[in-house]
């Protein structure tokens, strides 16, 4: 049976990475599921919530579950967007006190997986057919952490990828001071603290730097390429599609 | 307290409690008294804990923290108590010790060369502060965490005894140790005063190196009698 | 917000280039989180009894009145003092009027938060009364004329060379000391002697009260607090309305739970319990002083209460990244780190702390550690939006985010900028590069590039291809 599963990009994949949007697309395909992308969709609220502008986030809220209401099942290619919905939602939407939008709300929250979580968890998915013959390290995003406690998701899903070898990150759960606007309000706090992360990516050896948040990778990548490093970084589900059947070049 | 009605001090009292009382009121949505039904850990009639290390009973764990906290301990057997406590004893160099009063004399009995002075309560501090050890009981003994336990009981003494002199000696029947913290308030008594040790005292304040040894006794001997 | 210039931002630079306190920090913080680990791994029911202690907490905070009269009447029965202190300055002024009613012009002090809070030290000896600090990191500070920077190791950010040097300039003047640990105590230990056998009055902090049995509850590692406890004729502790527990069986999670976050100890070295006078051991005269100072206020709130919860075991500064470069000063409070972000802006509300809800990544690490499950990143997600709504922003921040909103909430408005967006790409990729960024996008550029734009959105090319 073919299942139909809704894809949420997020706003910030949308603009800056079509690319990771494609793989996921791609990927999930490959494994006979049938996506859809609901056009009207745009953000989360995350960058509202998160920075302080909650109450501006509600509209947000109720769009989203406008949105998705008809999906069966919706991935997401963002870490930090899937525990925005799962820790925020149902306290916003009852800030309406609306009680359709509150069930409704909390009819969508269980059916929102992260792109990793869905593939091993819910398709049982381990081997997705791809091939990278680099030394990668993955880092595991906060949100992914200790938010959506994704363990070993991604770690299955890399192991099994032909070529790969998959390295030790040092200190990998550490943060790597993205946190959003944290950035800019703290920005040499939030340097201080990706300096240290870049120290261990190198002493990890990887070439490439994986992870499940384009956010964090933005800011990390941000960093390695202003130093001229040469290490690349890449959502899981782009390395994902790497070397597949029908992947674009 | 200043029972005086109208004063400051009740006013505060009378000020405080509103103010918490309002706050407790203000707001709906208040967690309600939810108890998940989670018993306390350790505590009696839950299952036994395993420990970490080795098979073994509540005397080795407690023994093996003991040691890792750098005390030094011995085991031994009732009819040999009083002359391992004299071993023990003699071999630090110290001239006096101080029992509490309700302590067993026979435990004494063969320490030689050593003033033994019996506290009986007068004992000034700045006395208390030139004798060089002190022996005790205690009250229990926590196994998972090496913890003595002392509640002025009469073959402990007051809470000065075990402080001022720099080596404590305290011996510990082994049917007096409990597992874990759990258990402890089914064994003593807070009427008195209780103070738990577990160590000699130590400070971690520079650098978090642990260093042995500051202001309470420096040296801790244990004799555990099975 | 536009607060760069007072405030945690600002306060934090400093520690951010001090490459010695920044070494110093990352040495002492990840051996304690390396401890802590392994002791909290010994125990199997470590997450049940976390669970334990929150449910306790909550409860303790849900019929607070209750308990803390519960406390006043066992402490009372059992021949000690109960005084309440809706301020700082009442809690100062009974502690001085009891000091005076000795005669006494000294008193010996046990660490305590809660003294600091109230800056009692600074009060008493603007009054003649000179507070000496017996734990050895309060000694430190005290000596060096400096303030605490963690909340267990309050000197956290000296090293043993630099308290060697202080030592020789202070209590040991005139002598050579070497800068082994061992020798510091030591110097320590015979300078602070002779004040434990000769000071009529202690203060000390509580770590817990319990409601039913009136026992309060110090603990510590050096055996001052023992000294202070037991050989002075009066002991005045002064605790906050939040550190009363219901049962005395309570106690015996908290004693779990405290060490093992705190110190990375199964088990302190030494615990004190008291309950009232004991006739004929320790102080024969007993005062409890009960300050509210802020916290009924903290109480009210539904979900920034739960940092009362807190125990002060100072787990999450521990874990921390921007604690482990900030240090502790930059906080500007006697409560730093991720606890110190929730309970300063609460407490205090003044304008330096209001800049502390914004000092995280929200990363979570100190939730995950929090023996009291305090969910630390969402109440400074609360707080945040708490200090915008009191009217402490930034004018523009606030209409660019009003703007964004209005973007998201329209599909054909947020297709148009994206669009807008890939049409730029070429001059914005450069921009980029130049470094002369406006905004928050020059706060980014100074050490990151931009990412590449891509020549369409992903909703563009899906259209295309759908």
């Amino acid at each position: 049976m073919t299942r139909t599963v809704s894809l949420f990009v997020s706003c910030f994949n949308d603009v800056i990475y079509p690319r990771t949007a494609r793989a996921a697309q791609r990927v999930l395909e490959r494994l006979g599921v049938k996506l859809d992308f609901p056009a009207d969709q745009t953000c989360c609220g995350q960058i509202h919530i998160n920075t302080g502008y909650g109450s501006m986030a509600v509209p947000l809220v109720r769009h989203f579950v406008d949105v998705f209401s008809n999906s069966e099942e919706i991935v997401s290619i963002s870490g930090s967007c899937t525990a925005t919905i799962r820790e925020h939602y149902q306290e916003l939407a009852e800030r309406t006190r609306d009680p359709e939008l509150v069930k409704r709300t909390d009819e969508l929250i269980p059916k929102v997986h992260e792109f990793s979580q869905y593939l091993t968890d819910v398709l049982g998915v381990v081997d997705v057919g791809a091939s990278y013959p680099h030394k990668v390290c993955y880092h595991p995003t906060c949100h992914s952490l200790r938010s959506l406690h994704v363990y070993d998701s991604a770690l299955v899903l890399l192991r099994a990828v032909r070529g790969l070898e998959l390295v030790e990150l040092p200190h990998a759960e550490q943060c790597c001071g993205f946190g959003g606007t944290f950035a800019v309000k703290n920005a040499p706090m939030s340097t201080a603290i990706l300096v240290d992360k870049v120290s261990n990516i190198f002493a990890s050896g990887a070439e490439t730097v994986v992870a499940l948040d384009n956010s964090c990778l933005t800011h990390i990548y941000g960093f390695l390429k202003r130093n001229k490093t040469g290490i690349s970084t890449m959502h899981l589900a782009e390395l994902l599609d790497q070397g597949a059947n029908g992947s674009e070049v | 307290m200043a029972k005086d009605t109208g004063s400051p001090v009740v006013e505060s009292r009378r000020e405080i409690l509103g103010r918490i009382r309002r706050a407790l009121l203000a707001k709906v949505g208040f967690e309600g008294l939810q108890s998940s039904g989670v018993a306390t850990p350790g505590a009696p009639g839950t299952p036994e804990p395993r420990f970490a290390k080795g098979g073994s009973g509540p005397a080795d764990r407690l023994m093996e923290v003991l040691l890792d906290y750098k005390a030094t301990v011995s085991v031994t057997e009732p009819a040999r108590l009083s002359r391992v406590l004299a071993e023990v004893v003699e071999h630090q160099g110290i001239k006096s010790v101080v029992i509490p009063q309700g302590l067993n004399q026979d435990w004494c009995r063969k320490i030689k060369g050593v003033d033994i002075i019996t506290d009986d309560g007068k004992l000034s501090i700045a006395e208390l502060s030139t004798i060089d050890g002190v022996i005790t009981g205690c009250s229990c003994a926590i196994a998972e965490t090496g913890t003595l336990v002392l509640s002025g009981l009469a073959d402990e003494g007051r809470r000065a005894i075990t402080l001022l002199p720099d080596f404590h000696f305290c011996v510990v029947r082994s049917s007096a140790i409990i597992r874990s913290v759990g258990e402890l308030f089914t064994r003593v008594e807070v009427s008195r005063p209780v103070t738990l040790i577990s160590g000699p005292s130590a400070t971690s304040d520079i650098e978090l190196r642990r260093v042995e040894g500051v202001h309470g006794p420096r040296n801790l001997f244990v004799v555990i009698v099975s | 917000m536009s607060r760069s210039k007072v405030g945690f931002p600002a306060n934090s630079l400093k520690s951010i280039n001090d490459s010695q306190l920044r070494a110093n920090l990352r040495s002492a913080t990840g051996a304690i989180r390396e401890k802590r680990a392994r002791v909290v791994g010994e125990k199997e029911d470590w997450e049940k009894l976390r669970r334990r202690g929150e449910e306790i907490r909550k409860e303790t905070l849900n019929y607070l009145d209750k308990y803390l009269s519960q406390l006043e009447f066992s402490v009372e029965r059992l021949g000690g003092t109960v005084h309440w202190a809706g301020d700082a300055r009442e809690a100062n002024e009974i502690i001085l009027s009891l000091i005076r009613s000795h005669g006494e012009n000294e008193v010996i002090k046990v660490k305590s938060l809660t003294t600091d809070e109230i800056a009692m030290n600074d009060f008493l000896s603007e009054n003649g009364v000179t507070a000496y600090e017996t734990d050895l990191a309060e000694l430190i500070v005290q000596l060096a004329h400096d303030k605490p920077s963690h909340i267990l190791v309050p000197a956290i950010h000296m090293n043993r060379s630099e308290i060697k040097e202080l030592f020789e300039k202070t209590i040991a003047k005139g002598r050579r000391l070497s800068d082994n640990p061992v020798e510091l105590a030591e110097t320590s230990r015979l300078y602070l002697r002779q004040k434990f056998l000769s000071t009529k009055i202690a203060v000390s902090g509580v770590n817990f009260a319990v409601a039913d049995t009136g026992t309060l509850c110090v603990v510590e590692s050096e055996g001052n607090g023992r000294m202070c406890l037991t050989l002075p004729k009066v002991l005045i502790s002064v605790m906050g309305i939040e550190k009363v527990l219901p049962r005395l069986d309570d106690l015996s999670v908290f004693l779990e739970l405290l060490p093992r976050s705190s110190t990375g100890e199964r088990m302190n070295p030494y615990t004190s319990l008291w309950s009232g006078v004991h006739d004929g051991d320790g102080p024969e005269e007993f005062h409890l002083v009960i300050l509210d100072n802020g916290r009924s206020k903290v109480l009210a709130d539904p979900v920034g209460r739960q940092a009362l919860r807190c125990i002060r075991c100072s787990a999450c500064l521990n874990v921390c990244p921007v604690y482990e470069r900030s240090g502790g000063h930059s906080y500007d409070s006697v409560y730093p780190g991720p606890i110190g972000a929730i309970l300063s802006p609460q407490l205090f509300g003044n304008e330096s702390s209001l800049s502390l809800p914004w000092a995280s990544s929200l990363c979570g690490a100190c939730y995950e550690v929090c023996p009291v499950r305090i969910n630390i990143p969402q109440v400074l997600v609360h707080l945040r939006e708490k200090v915008i709504a009191e009217g402490h922003k930034s004018s523009v921040e606030n209409a660019s985010f009003m703007l964004l909103a209005g973007l998201f909430k329209s599909p054909p408005a947020f297709g148009a900028l994206l669009r807008l967006v890939a049409k730029a790409r070429r001059p914005l990729n450069r921009l980029s590069l130049s470094g002369f960024l406006p905004g928050y996008l020059g706060k980014w550029g100074a050490s990151r590039d931009l990412p590449e734009l891509p020549s369409e959105a992903f909703r563009t090319w899906s259209k295309r291809h759908g």
